[in-house]
Formats: C-alpha cells, structure tokens, sequence
C-alpha cells in the first residue's frame, strides 16, 4: 500500500522537475518570447533610424515618494523623446530604496534575469565582473559617440582603472556630480549648546583641550548631566580621529596607505576618550546611541556637546519650540597635529563614484538609444531640470545664479513643496532614471542647510555645506581625495576575510579602552593580537601596490 | 507520463501500477487536497536545493550554477580558519541553548496555567493579549527594548530604586544574551501556547472526573493528567527546537548588538553579514548555512534518537 503511494509521488516529482526544468531552458534561451527586452516598434534590426516607439523596463530605486506623474517626470520625458526622436513606452518598476532594493538588484543580478536598464549597487568590480561575463552592455563604444558622459569620465581622477574593467571598458552610468564651486565642503560639524555656553561664559571649543575645558565646566554646573554625548553610532568617534588626524582602518594619510589602529595618533585618541569616559563627561550611552535616543537629550539639556554630527540635526533641534534650546555647528577642534580634518568632505569639479551606476542589460534590444538616452541625462540641461525642476515654476535664474521660486521658499515644508514636482534635490521625490548627476550647487544653496555656525567667536546663519567648506578650506582628509585604486573580486574577499576579524576586534576593542576594561598601558599586547586577528600588512601592502 | 512508466515495466509491475491509478483514482479528492502542500514543499523548499552547489564553486552569473568553476571547500575552510570562527560557533551555540532552556518550558508551563483558569472570558482575553508581541516585528521590539534598558530607561529607575548606578545595559556584553533570550520568551510565549492547548483540549474530560472523585486536586490532576498528555506534542517540538539551536533570530541580534557586545553577541549569522558587505558573496554565505543545516540535522536525528529509545513519540 505504502509503496505504491511513494511509487506515484515520485512519478508526480519526476514530472513536475522535468516540467521546472523545460521553463529554466525557456528563460535562458534567445527565444526573443522569453526575452524581457525592448520592442522596437517597426524592427528589431539595431537601426535607430527605423525606431519609431522605444519600448524597454528599466528598474531603479524611489526614495519614499514616487515620481511618476510629477511636473518633472513628464518634463523628463518629454525633452527624452525629443533627443532621441522616438516615442518613449517605458515600464518603471520603482523599488523603496534600502534592503527592499538591495535585495532585489542583489537576486536579479545574481539569477542573470534583469530588466533592459537598472540601478547596480555592485560597486565597480561586480559590475565589471558582470559585463565581462556578458550580463551588461558594453558601454565603451558609446563613450565616444555620445558627448556628455565622457564629460564626466575625464574629469574622474585616475579613471582608466576608476571606471573602466582591466579590458578597457565600461559599463555603467556611475553616479555622477558636478561641484562648480572652489568649496570641497562637508555636512558633518562638530555641535554645541550655544546657549549654555554662552550663559555659563564657556567659549566655544576650537580645540581638543578646550573642548574637555569646557565639558568639565558644564560637569560641575549640571552634575547629574554627561555632557558629551553621541548623536550616532557611525559618527561617535571619528571627530576624536579626524581631530588627531587618524581613522580606526585603512586609510591614505597624503603620502601612503596606512592602517590607523597601529599608529601611536589613534592611541592618543582613545586616551583622550578614555579620559573622558572616566571622569564622566562622557554619556555611558555614547557606544550604542542613534539620533532617536539622542534627541530627547540634546533638547532637554541632558547633552552639550557632539564632537562630530549631522550638522542639520542642530537645526532640527533649534526648530523645537518646545524645547527652547539653542545649538550651533563649528569647525571639529584641531590638536597638537594642526587643524582637524573635515568629516566626508566632496570633492570639486565634475566627476563620478564608482559605487554604483546605471548598467543597459546585454539583452536589451536598441542599446545605442537606451545610452544616448542616459548619456543625455548628464547633459547641463537635464542636470538643471533634475536638480532645479521647471524655470519660472520651481526655480529662476538671475544673474547666473539660480534660486528656487518664492512659492517654494514660502512654502510650509521646503522640500515638501518640491516633491510635488518631483525635484530631485529633495532626496526623497526624484525624477529621472536615478542616479541623475547631482548638481553640488543647489545642494550647496538649498535653504533647508542653512544653520547656526560658529566660526571665529561670533556666529552666523549660513548654509553648512559653505560654511564648512568656506571656513575648513584646506582641511580636507587625505583619504577623502585618495589615489582612486581599485580591486578584483578575489583581491575584495580576500580583504574582506583578513579584514572582517581585525576591524571586528577593533571596533570592540575602542570601546573597552575608553570604558577601561582594558588597560592602555596594554598597548602593545592590543598590537600583538592585532596581528593575530588577521594579516593587515599584507592588505595595506595590496592597496599600495594598486598606486 | 504514466505510460511511459507502463511500457518500461514487468507484468508484476504492471499489476501493481494499475492498483496505484485505481487506488489513486478511489481517493482522487484527498489527493488533490494534499497536492497544493506538496507543490508548495517541492517547489519552494527541494528544488532551490540544487542551488546548494554555489557552496562549492566559484559562482559565475553568466555561466550558471553548473557551469561555475568548481572550488572543493574553500569556502568552508575559509570560515573555519578564521579567528572569529571559533567565538560566533560559541555565541551561536549559546544563544541557542540559553534560549531553548528558558524559553522552551515557557509556553508549556503558560499554556498548563490558562487551562487552569475557570472563567472562560478571562482565559480568552489573556491568551488574545499573550499573541500581540508575535506579531510586533523586530524592529519595533528592539525599539522598545532600548528604550526600557537606556540609561534612563525603566529598567534602570527600577535598579535605581534599590540604590544601583545605572547601568547602560546594551553596550555591556554580560546581559546580551540575558536582554536576547528573555525578550525572546516575551515576544513567543503566548504564540508558543496554541499547540499546547490544542492538545490540552483533547484530553478526555471523564479522566479529570475520575481523578476528583478519587481526590486528586488540581496540583495532581495537572501533574498525572494534563502533563502526559500533552507529552507527544512536547517532545515533537522538542525535537524540531533542537534544529532550531543554530537558527537564531539573526535580524534581531543585528539590531540589538553593538561593537561593545560582540564578545557575547556576535552570532555566525552576523559575522558573515559583515564579511560579506564586500560584495554580493553568495557562495560564502552558501558554505557557511549549509555547514549550519548539516549540523543542525545531526542534532535533530540525535536528539530523536534518545527520545525514541525512551518514549513512544519521535520525529521518525
């Protein structure tokens, strides 16, 4: 009995895996029914000039809003099928950005199954892994034919290994700026209590000494308060770093590569912190505390001091009424080895980061239109509409300098106001086959970034990208302009496998020489299990051999 | 299909075919109902394990999982041979054990308790209220938990109420697992109930009858009765919460666990999630899962095996 149940369920499996079978082969296959690609309208033959509708599925990212049907989009769309000369049938799967997307892009470009254009997040070497073995379009011969892009490749600094495969060719639209002005700025700060400072005659720190000068201070005003705290996790202890010029992993300091947690800068920094933590000017939540936990403390006077933070959390914090507290940005303090770094800082010119990019799908019928179309987007014109929107409805121009429109500056919520019409510089309503290049500029001058900053004892309202970049002039980390080196995918896991059990020692390291439970007069045995944990010589050597 | 199975086979084969399709036939409807379960198993939990193989090669997109270079047991050595290996295997292990040893007896000793309670509309209240924390997602849960364990959290006002400093909980690698497990218990109790009281539900009432008139009280009626019978269930679970040990909840230690708490916190889940950031690498994350299923299987057939020598019930 039992038997011939088993017998008829495995006939039942034999026939249902030969039926999966037969659809993988239908899927892999070049039967154009099967192929996702573009329908060219009268034939598939590669002649643009035969095109009349260009019909393709391109998959990116939205950002909480989506764009579609905004001001900007139809705008978009309309200058595109101009350029080009055909009519545009486009399918837009907008994803939300974050593990919803990663995670998709992730299985599509795993599986080989993807749509004609979209977003990779694989950063240069698993793009180019995935052209090579012919998933993406060749976009090489496209650089020269079309005139925008290559704009924006040239001034890339050591682009020929930056953006291009070790056989010569590219093949992603990589995520684009274009940054006219002098400034290389940040949006990171350090932030104070300007308030309290100011009530309590404690001048506003301008260096490390100063800034435990003043946290001592304001320990004996407020006893029961710490008054260093963390506004989150990513930026707790890199203005300590970028003060003491150092970093907690490998890092180009301006003449070579180096790992930072041997060097004797990093060992002060934790000093300095531990000295902190035990006399209790630091928050005991400073290792685990984000912005949610950190809010309510900054505007209850738990909090007066970040050493390094979102410079637009200060304004966020000035703009609760309720809590009535006055906090402003400055300069990270310099120490004995001169002025800090900037946190982050961008650089100027036009050029593009290698992280991610657009990539057309080898599959894709009419690659040639599909990349005059994204060439197009780095063109001046796209660039203003993507970042400034519609002239006379969203921005106008005088005297060369553009300002967005007074029914936008007036409105309610700025960026609220833009979304509407799809205006990428909100961040979260962008039109466009993202990423569309940015234009530093209307960052830059966007009046949501204007902020209390403190600067040469008096303090200002300006925008924090300027002031940073105005006042920091020549604070630029080395390693925020390092040589553009590059990695193979076996060059980037055996990195990664050296390098996971050393930073992971590390990090949980940092947090017991500040708390104490380890001892920095232990330095050395640190050192010597530092090497235990992994083979980081060899990695840094790896990085200088890329120069 | 049939037919081809018909042309390749004996006359004895023959005659026992033909008792299938009949018997096939006689029961079409209860077939036809487990036929979606099945599907459901096949396609989704058999098939995708072909993809098993990326584990030992070189995973190349355009080639395929066949077609990929082989590369033996790279991958496998590669996590052993590294010096956090030995830590997450520990966490891991752990983490699993401390939460199987509380949190296992919870819901069964929950579910003994609602049985007790007399007044209907009461029990149905309480086991309603018990279900929420199931379907509160992670996210939120972690939310709460470092709100009530932060420096000025309940957790602390309640210590400081006895004259302790406050304590900032989650950057201290001592109570990660302790703060792990217990919101583990709190967020899978009431859930963990329902089999339990299914079970309990079939107990033939008579039994608790006979053991009051022979004067048993509800102490002892729960003990002989109610405890045995839900036995099977128990050990059942017990078993499937043995392949459950390496299992842990890995999105929830991602949340919870800092830097300051790897020493106890960090799980092989989470160190192969940091490891991997560089690059899509699936076929580490492949190794390393597979290298976990195996050994969770042999703690599964193990444990069924001491529990078949000693009881009626087993998974096989």
């Amino acid at each position: 009995m039992q038997k011939s149940t088993t017998a008829l369920l495995s006939i039942l499996l034999a026939s249902s895996m030969l039926a999966g079978c037969s659809g993988n082969n239908d899927n892999g296959g070049t039967d154009s029914g099967a192929s996702p690609a573009a329908s060219g309208g009268s034939s598939a033959s590669g002649d643009t000039n035969a095109v009349e509708e260009l019909s393709f599925e391109v998959m990116i990212p939205k950002f909480g809003v989506d764009p579609a049907d905004t001001l900007v989009q139809e705008q978009w769309e309309k200058e595109m099928e101009t350029y080009l000369g055909v009519k545009l049938n486009i399918k837009w799967n907008r994803i939300q950005w974050g593990d919803e997307y990663f995670e998709k892009a992730k299985v599509m470009a795993a599986s080989g199954e993807i749509p004609d254009v979209m977003l990779s997040l694989e950063g240069l070497s698993g793009i180019n892994d995935n052209g090579e073995e012919g998933l993406y379009a060749d976009l090489t011969p496209y650089l020269e034919q079309y005139p925008y892009y290559k704009e924006f490749v040239n001034g890339t600094p050591n682009s020929d290994t930056y953006l291009f495969s070790s056989n010569k060719k590219i093949y992603a639209y990589f995520d684009g700026y274009d940054n006219p002005t002098e400034l290389t700025p940040s949006q990171y700060s350090s932030s104070y209590r300007l308030d309290v400072f100011e009530q309590n005659g404690i001048k506003i720190p301008e260096t490390l000494d100063e800034m435990y000068d003043a946290a001592k201070k304001l320990k004996e005003l407020y006893p029961d308060t710490y008054p260093i705290g963390s506004s989150g996790k990513y930026m707790a202890y890199a203005g300590f770093y970028n003060s003491l010029h150092t970093s907690d992993d490998i890092y180009w300091n301006g003449e070579k590569y180096v790992f930072g947690p041997t060097e004797m800068s990093f060992k002060e920094a934790l000093e300095f912190m531990h000295k902190l933590y035990a006399e209790k000017l630091m928050d005991p939540d400073y290792f685990t505390d984000e912005i949610d936990q950190a809010r309510p403390k900054a505007t209850t006077g738990k909090t007066f001091i970040y050493p390094l933070s979102w410079s637009g959390f200060a304004t966020e914090f000035n703009d609760n009424e309720q809590a009535n507290v006055k906090w402003t940005n400055a300069l990270i303090p310099s120490s004995k080895y001169g002025d800090a770094w900037l946190y982050s800082s961008e650089p100027a010119g036009k050029g593009l980061g290698n992280g991610s990019g657009i990539v057309i799908s080898a599959k894709a019928k009419h690659p040639e239109l599909l990349a005059k179309m994204l060439d197009y987007q780095y063109s001046g014109k796209m660039m203003t509409l993507m970042n400034w929107g519609v002239e006379g409805t969203t921005y106008e121009e005088k005297d060369g300098v553009k300002q967005y429109t007074s029914n936008i500056l007036n409105a309610d919520n700025l960026y609220d106001e833009l979304c509407k019409y799809g205006v990428g510089t909100t961040g979260s309503c962008r039109a466009g086959i993202v990423w569309t290049p940015q234009d530093r500029v209307a960052k830059y001058t966007d009046p949501g970034s204007v902020t209390s900053f403190y600067h040469d004892g008096k303090e200002t309202e300006e925008s924090y990208w300027t002031a940073n970049g105005t006042y920091g002039k020549g604070r630029v980390a080395p390693n925020d302009q390092a040589p553009r080196i590059n990695f193979t995918s076996d060059e980037n896991e055996q990195i990664s496998n050296t390098m996971t059990p050393v930073r992971t020692y590390v990090q949980e390291s940092v947090i017991k020489f500040i708390k104490g439970e380890m001892d920095l007069s232990d330095w050395d045995k640190f050192q010597a299990q530092l090497k235990k944990m992994g083979d980081y010589e060899s990695v840094v050597s790896l990085y200088q051999s890329k120069l | 299909m049939a037919q081809t199975a018909y042309s390749i086979g004996s006359e004895k084969e023959k005659g026992s075919l033909r008792r299938i399709v009949q018997k096939l036939l006689s029961q079409k409807y209860l077939y036809l109902l487990v036929l979606p379960g099945f599907l459901l198993v096949l396609v989704f939990n058999y098939f995708p394990m072909y993809g098993i193989l990326v584990a030992f090669k070189k995973y190349s997109v355009a080639k395929g999982i066949w077609d990929s270079p082989w590369v033996g047991m790279k991958y496998f050595d590669m996590f052993l041979s590294n010096p956090m290996a030995l830590r997450t295997v520990k966490n891991t292990v752990l983490l699993g054990l401390y939460g199987l040893l509380w949190g296992f007896p919870a819901p069964i000793i929950l579910a003994l308790l609602f049985n007790e309670l007399r007044i209907l509309w009461f029990k149905r209240f309480v086991q309603t209220v018990s279900y929420f924390p199931h379907f509160i997602s992670t996210v939120i849960i972690v939310g709460m938990i470092k709100e009530l364990t932060s420096l000025d959290g309940l957790v602390n006002q309640v210590t400081g109420l006895f004259g302790m400093d406050p304590v900032n909980f989650l950057s201290e690698s001592q109570f990660f697992r302790t703060i792990f497990v217990s919101s583990g218990i709190w967020q899978g109790i009431g859930w963990g109930t329902i089999l339990y009281l299914a079970a309990l539900s079939g107990v033939d009432p008579t039994l608790y009858d006979v053991a009051s008139i022979d004067g048993a009280n509800r102490w002892h009626k729960m003990k002989n009765i109610s405890l045995p019978s839900i036995m099977p269930t128990t050990i059942i679970l017990f078993i499937l919460a043995i392949g459950g040990i390496l299992g842990n909840d890995f999105s929830k230690v991602l949340l919870l666990y800092n830097p300051g708490t790897y020493e106890t916190a960090d799980v092989i889940g989470t160190y192969v999630f940091r490891e991997g950031l560089q690059g899509g690498r699936f076929e580490y994350a492949a190794a390393v899962g597979l290298m976990l299923s195996v050994v969770s299987f042999i703690f599964v057939a193990i444990t069924n095996g001491i529990v078949k020598r000693f009881s009626d019930s087993s998974l096989w």
